[in-house]
C-alpha cells in the first residue's frame, strides 16, 4: 500500500521530519508488534470500517508505539485507576460515593431480607442461579449487583425490588 | 493493590480509552469498571467448559480465538443507553513469567470494554484482540 505525502505547502522532506518520532516508535517495536501495529493501521485507514472499531484500533496502535511511562513494570490496576481518578476529579468522587452508598444500601437490605426469609445465602444463590461467593460478595459490599440479579433476588425473597435497591429501575 | 478476590484486574491504556469514549459520563464509566472487577473473583468462578459465571456475570471464551485465554464477560444492564456490552478479558498463560515482578495474586488483563453490535465479532476486533494480547506479553511478560 502507498501512502501518498500530505498535499500542502510543506515540502516532502519536512512531512517526513516531523513523521520521524512515529517511525522511530516503531522501529522500536517488537517484530510481532510491528506486525500488529500494521495491522491496526490497515483499520484505520478502511473507510467503512464501524467508527467505534477505528477508534479501538487508533487506541491500539497508539498503545503499541508509546508506552505509557507511568505504566512501570506492573501494569495498571483497575481499582487503583479507579481510586487515582477519585483523587484527581471532585465529580468522580462524588460519583464513587453515591455508588459506594447504593451499595451499602443495597447490602443491607440484602441482609435483613435474607435473614427474615430464613433461607441460606446457598439456597438463596442456587434460586437465582449464581454460586453462593456471589451472595457473599453482594453482602460484603464487593459486588455491584447487576438490574437483573436485583430482579432476581426480589422474587426469590418475596419482595419487591425497590425494597432491596430504593429507586431501582428495572 | 488491594487483595479483594483471588486476581488482581489490570487493564491497557487503551480499554480505559476506549471505555471513556463510550462512557463519558463519571458515572457510567465507574459503573460498567465495577463489573470489572468482578474479575478479582476469577479464581471462584463457575465453570461450564469454555463458559461459566463470575459472581451474577456470565462470560465465554471468544470462538474465534480458540485457545487464547481471551473471554467476553457479559453485562446485561443497559449503561449509559448501550447494550450488549462485553467486557473482554486475558487469562495468561501459566508459561508466562511476570517480568522484573511477582504479584502476590494473578492477574486477569482487562483487554477492551465495549458494545457487541453482531451475533460475531468482526475481522477488525479480532485483530485488535490479538494486537492487545500480545501487547500485555511483550510488555510485561518474558
Amino acid at each position: 500500500m502507498s501512502t501518498c505525502l500530505k498535499d500542502n505547502q510543506q515540502k516532502p522532506e519536512e512531512q517526513v521530519l516531523e513523521s520521524l518520532p512515529l517511525l522511530q516508535a516503531y522501529l522500536e517495536c517488537s517484530d510481532e508488534l510491528q506486525a500488529h501495529a500494521r495491522e491496526m493501521i490497515k483499520i484505520i485507514q478502511n473507510p467503512e470500517i464501524d467508527e467505534d472499531d477505528r477508534f479501538s484500533a487508533l487506541a491500539t496502535l497508539a498503545e503499541i508505539l508509546f508506552p505509557d511511562p507511568h505504566t512501570g513494570h506492573l501494569g495498571m490496576d483497575l481499582e487503583e485507576s479507579e481510586a487515582g481518578s477519585v483523587e484527581q476529579n471532585e465529580e468522580s468522587r462524588r460519583t464513587q460515593e453515591e455508588m459506594d452508598r447504593e451499595e451499602a444500601t443495597f447490602a443491607e437490605q440484602l441482609r435483613i431480607h435474607l435473614e427474615k426469609s430464613g433461607i441460606t445465602q446457598t439456597e438463596l444463590a442456587a434460586k437465582i442461579g449464581v454460586g453462593q461467593s456471589a451472595i457473599a460478595m453482594m453482602l460484603q459490599r464487593n459486588c455491584r449487583p447487576q438490574r437483573r440479579t436485583v430482579l432476581k433476588l426480589a422474587s426469590a425473597l418475596g419482595v419487591s425490588p425497590n425494597d432491596l435497591w430504593p429507586g431501582f429501575t428495572g | 493493590m488491594a487483595l479483594t478476590g483471588t486476581h488482581f484486574v489490570k487493564h491497557l491504556k487503551s480499554a480505559m480509552q476506549e471505555a471513556k469514549r463510550l462512557w463519558p459520563h463519571a458515572k457510567h464509566f465507574f459503573e460498567v469498571h465495577r463489573h470489572a472487577l468482578k474479575l478479582r473473583n476469577w479464581g471462584v468462578r463457575h465453570i461450564n467448559e469454555n463458559a461459566g459465571s463470575v459472581l451474577d456475570l456470565n462470560y465465554e471464551s471468544i470462538k474465534a480465538l480458540p485457545g487464547e485465554g481471551i473471554y467476553e464477560l457479559r453485562v446485561d444492564d443497559e449503561i449509559g443507553g448501550r447494550s450488549n456490552i462485553r467486557i473482554n478479558f486475558l487469562v495468561t498463560d501459566s508459561s508466562w513469567k511476570p517480568r522484573n515482578w511477582v504479584p502476590p495474586m494473578p492477574v486477569i488483563w482487562l483487554l477492551a470494554t465495549l458494545q457487541k453490535k453482531r451475533q460475531e465479532w468482526t475481522a477488525e476486533n479480532i485483530k485488535a484482540f490479538k494486537a492487545k494480547k500480545a501487547l500485555v506479553k511483550v510488555r510485561f511478560y518474558s
